[in-house]
């Protein structure tokens, strides 16, 4: 009895050992940027199977939120500040837009069980990150993207069919979201080695993460079929100029992040829950510098002691990337020296800018300019998607909607059978016009951009709506922020010679996601921008009500006034008065009489 | 694990053994141990768990010296034991990352900077918008959306104790959320009395740093209720000080001294609430700080601070009794089976937020700050020469609070009246 007892602990034990078998890999990676600046991503991947009740390293959180709210995919981002294209080029991992976005995918076979997972999803989320995400619940900011957020496929399938009943996605976005030390740290915690070991040290001091000028982490979870995938990303950009150089003339990571303790061991120690620790750096015409662990893929290998590697990249070849194997190593530091160029950036395909145009309380309109990098050249043109949602207080008339190809109208499709039938440059639109208090509006556009074509604007007019006294929020003369758009663009193709599978987040950094069939689109988020709406002076109520009782009482004092006065009353007093006067006059008289006539 | 676990087991059966031997009865084991509560270092109070609600109810970073206050409350009660998933924080604002602070990610009450109130381990459950008269109310009477997350829920039982502290811009019987709404006296007590009701609560510390605090407190009708605010009627509170380097006062003069006492506060030292608010001095806070008792029976003199402030208290006897009331601190080296370390792992498995460090990094906290009581003290001198920064309703530079409004429209609506009727009746 008791060895069959033992017999099947036993079994369970090792049946849980097997379900369990969790990964967990861990990469960074440092890019000088021209103008004396340090880009620096740190990527987390950890997988896990969905069906485990048990998990060695892999956060329960998230396994349970997987399971409750039926997400297929989601991601949410944090950032602050704002990634400079024309400055830094393509980021090196995609950069977010400002504040909180949190776009899912569900499995789901109704609307109704969608957006009851996607509820779910807010609120644990914004539990779990200490976020106000609980505001995404609200149908006002909720929208369903039909042709970005999933994989490119180049096609102009714009119709509401196109999307499958396992692939019904929402989006939102909070553009106002602070972000700080108490979304990092929840983050941070899903890590095994939280903040204390491997890559993710290099993001312990929190004022270095948060005084950078740009910082952006993200969060996805991926379902695909039994594996639980959860992908990590932050990406920093540190103003090294304000840094101590070493001696070698590099900057050491660890006092650009902040967290250089000084002393002996003061360097990567990898997460011993690690399956994989790796740094790689960036380094055309630039120089890296590695204090221990192993080198390996780069293009001039030379092992050694105290200062391993001293390689200045070859100037002609592509971005060479120096990347270290730092599972073994206990003090792992490396020293980047930037070159001053503009050496390793690459410009994305299309820069893109939105300003708010018009003045005044009650009109506006919207601009958003696609521009070609200058001295580059595309075959056969480009083919962009844009994505833009407005609250629902924005009302965009959509027949000012027009696209301008270096300054030559376009004509727009009115209807959804003129798109692309014309072979004009709109090749696709999707729009859902918003709704009072109900719904956000969203469009959604793809251009072909001509190869000649060098600038491309569209721009639309809109109505500011007038906002009820309990909708505005607190500060609303600050303004309101709109939410950022969006252009995809096509996947980059990968530089010659890249190899998929290495290392995850080089595939990621080349433009590749590294499963096959899933290439996904290249991301420039526009800035958000502010918009004044008609605001009152708050106290307004207030003066109505005491004004309106002002009048009130007076024309209450006029009308009681006129019911209650008679002409004929006009000097009754004053002649009662003198009647009473005269009255009493005659009773002394009366008076005096009769004690005369006593006397 | 499974060697921890065989440990375990032994340890309990070790336990068993002994407690068998000790040959008490039953009841003279429940006796003992009732007796022994006056020495327990819960020292008077029988509650089991302790929670804390800290309202910061200002936006602004003009506004830094609320964040502050809360965030210095904030860090006492974590250092005392009381753990993030048993603490609800609610800030009206990001100072800490704002543009306008020069030190990212911290937040300082005082000038020396010697401690990071913001700290590297915060959990802010409400924060911008969502710091509502409303959003108080539902977290005090436990009534909100379907789906809301644990980590947003107050989820006490008769036998918390709870800390409630707000901070902000007030006046008589009302508190200003954001420059925009407001909550009266009248809703705090009577979300206090429905809690009261739902047997909520066991004893509650109520502090309220405002112009004319002790006002916020005057509605109060629930017995177990103890209130204090730094200011009485008719009194403003002011700032302490200046920190030039961020160009505002950063911290109020009721929290500055109270942050001073509870630094040199540990969590079994026994400290009472009377020896704290013999710290309050109408000489330091330059206003009138006095606690309303009748509602308190127990008395200032008999609570401890750790009573509110601390996660001490008793725990029930294990089988085989044989030991007095153990502490069962977070932060504390002793750790026991006691009733609210299980409600704890519940809470915490629940919101899927395991917080496995919170108490190392808690103990941590307790053994750094031990010397940074005599520390906080510079800047005192400074106090006398710069402007004082006033938490009055009409000292705010923003608009005039809703009530106040009212309460203006209805005043002079009253007045506009009888003037009219006096008109009229001159005419007459």
């Amino acid at each position: 009895m008791l060895i069959a007892f033992l017999l099947v602990v036993l079994a369970a034990s090792v049946g849980a050992a097997r379900e369990s078998r969790e990964t967990f890999q861990e990469e960074a990676l440092v890019r000088p940027l021209p103008d004396g600046r340090i880009a620096f991503v740190a990527h987390f991947r950890q997988e896990t199977s969905l069906v485990a009740r048990h998990h060695e390293t892999f956060p329960k959180a998230i396994a349970q939120i997987a399971r409750a709210t039926g997400v297929a995919d989601a991601e949410l981002s944090f950032t602050q500040g704002r990634w400079m294209y024309r400055r830094w080029g393509r980021p090196p991992v995609g950069a977010k837009p400002i504040g909180a976005e949190l776009w899912a995918a569900f499995a789901a076979e109704s609307d109704e069980v969608a957006d009851e997972g996607w509820a779910n999803l807010t609120a644990m989320f914004g539990g779990q990150f200490c976020a106000s995400l609980s505001a995404l619940r609200d149908e006002q900011v909720v929208v369903e993207p039909a042709l970005v957020f999933r994989p490119w496929d180049g096609s102009a399938r714009v119709d509401r069919d196109g999307i499958s009943s396992d692939n019904r996605r929402r989006h939102g976005s909070l553009p106002a979201e602070a972000v700080c030390t108490e979304n990092l740290t929840p983050w941070l915690k899903l890590l095994p080695c939280r903040d204390r070991a491997g890559i993710a040290a290099l993001l312990g001091s929190r004022s270095s993460v948060f005084g950078a000028e740009y910082v952006s982490f993200t969060a996805r979870v991926r379902v695909r079929g039994d594996a639980l995938e959860l992908t990590q990303s932050a990406t920093l950009v540190v103003d090294a100029n304000k840094i101590a150089r070493e001696p070698e003339g590099g900057h050491r990571l660890t006092s650009l992040l902040g967290v250089d303790r000084g002393g002996g061991a003061n360097g990567i120690r990898a997460c011993a829950a690690a399956t994989s620790t790796a740094v790689h750096v960036q380094t055309k015409g630039g120089t890296a510098f590695a204090f221990g662990g192993r080198k390996v893929h780069t293009a001039v290998a030379d092992e050694g002691r105290r200062v391993d590697t001293a390689v200045a990249a070859d100037e002609a070849s592509r971005p060479a990337w120096l990347s270290w194997d730092v599972s073994a190593a206990e003090d792992f530091d490396v020293a980047v020296r930037p070159g001053g160029g503009d050496e390793g950036t690459v410009a994305p395909e299309l820069y893109a800018e939105r300003v708010v145009t018009g003045s005044g309380y009650h009109r506006g309109g919207i601009s958003i300019e696609l521009r070609r990098p200058e001295g580059s050249k595309s075959a056969s043109g480009t083919r962009a998607r844009l994505f833009q949602t407005l609250p629902w207080y924005v009302r965009v008339f959509i027949h000012t909607l027009a696209v301008e190809m270096d300054g030559v109208p376009v004509p727009v499709p009115t209807s959804g059978a003129d798109v692309g039938a014309n072979g004009g440059a709109v090749e696709a639109l999707r729009w859902v016009p918003g709704v009072d208090r109900r719904r956000p509006s969203t469009m959604e556009l793809q251009v072909l951009m001509p190869a000649s074509a060098s600038v491309a604007r569209v721009s639309f007019k809109f109505e500011k709506a007038f906002l009820r006294i309990s909708e505005f929020p607190p500060d609303a003369n600050r303004g309101f922020d709109l939410p950022a758009a969006l252009l995809s663009l096509p996947p980059v193709s990968p530089r010659d010679g890249h190899e998929f599978g290495e290392s995850r987040l080089l595939d990621l950094v080349e433009g590749v996601a590294s499963e096959v069939g899933d290439t996904h689109s290249e991301g420039v988020y526009m800035q958000g921008a502010l918009l004044t709406l008609p605001t009152p002076d708050f106290s307004m109520p207030f003066n109505v009500t005491t004004m309106v009782c002002t009048l009130m009482s007076l024309l209450a004092g006029a009308l009681l006034t006129t019911l209650t006065r008679r002409p004929g009353w006009e000097g009754f007093g004053k002649l009662k008065a003198e009647q009473r006067k005269r009255l009493k006059s005659l009773e002394k008289e009366a008076r005096k009489a009769r004690a005369g006539k006593s006397e | 694990m499974r060697t921890w676990s065989a440990l375990a087991l032994v340890l309990a059966l070790v336990a068993r053994a002994t407690g068998d031997a000790a040959a008490d009865t039953p009841a003279r084991r429940a006796e003992a141990f009732f007796q022994s509560s006056s020495s327990s270092p819960a020292g008077g109070s029988n509650h089991t768990s302790n929670w804390a609600v800290l309202v910061d109810a200002s936006r602004y970073w003009f506004n830094y010296r609320h964040i502050a206050n809360t965030l210095s409350l904030y860090r006492t009660v974590k250092r005392l034991g009381i753990p993030d998933s048993n603490i609800i924080l609610m800030l009206a604002d990001d100072v800490s990352c704002s543009p306008r602070n020069s030190f990212p990610a911290s937040v300082f009450g005082n000038a020396n900077h010697l401690a990071n109130l913001y700290g590297d381990n915060i959990e802010v459950d409400y924060r911008g918008y969502e710091v509502t008269p409303e959003n108080l109310l539902r977290v005090l009477t436990d009534r909100h959306a379907p789906g809301t997350p644990r980590s947003k829920r107050l989820l006490t039982d008769a036998g918390s104790n709870l800390f409630l502290y707000i901070t902000g811009h007030g006046g008589d019987e009302f508190m200003k959320f954001q420059d925009q709404t407001e909550i009266m006296s009248k809703d705090i007590a009577d979300a206090l009395e429905q809690m009261r009701e739902k047997r909520r609560y066991n004893e509650v510390l109520f502090i309220a740093e405002t112009c004319q605090a002790a006002t916020l407190a005057a509605r109060f009708y629930s017995p177990g209720v103890l209130a204090i605010g730094s200011s009485e009627k008719g009194e403003n509170s002011y700032s302490h000080h200046l920190d030039r380097s961020i160009g505002l006062s950063v911290i109020d003069r009721f929290t500055y001294w109270t942050l001073e006492f509870m630094e040199s506060v540990t969590p079994h030292a026994g400290a009472t609430l009377a020896q704290w608010f013999s710290q309050l001095t109408n000489h330091r806070l330059h206003s009138t700080a006095k606690p309303r008792l009748e509602l308190f029976p127990r008395g200032a003199h008999d609570a401890r601070v750790t009573d509110f402030l601390g996660h001490v208290s008793k725990a029930a006897p294990m089988a085989g009794g044989g030991y007095e009331g153990l502490s069962s601190s977070r932060g504390g080296r002793v750790r026991t089976e006691s009733a609210d370390a299980g409600d704890d792992a519940a809470t915490r498995g629940g919101d899927g937020r395991g917080d496995g460090t919170g108490g190392g990094a808690a103990a941590a906290a307790a053994g750094k700050s031990g010397g940074e009581g005599a520390r906080l003290k510079v800047g005192d001198e400074d106090a006398g020469r710069v402007p004082k920064a006033v938490d009055g309703g009409w000292a705010t530079p923003g608009a005039r609070a809703r009530g106040e409004g009212v309460a203006f429209a209805a005043v002079s609506c009253a007045a506009l009246v009888g003037a009219a009727a006096w008109v009229s009746a001159k005419a007459y």
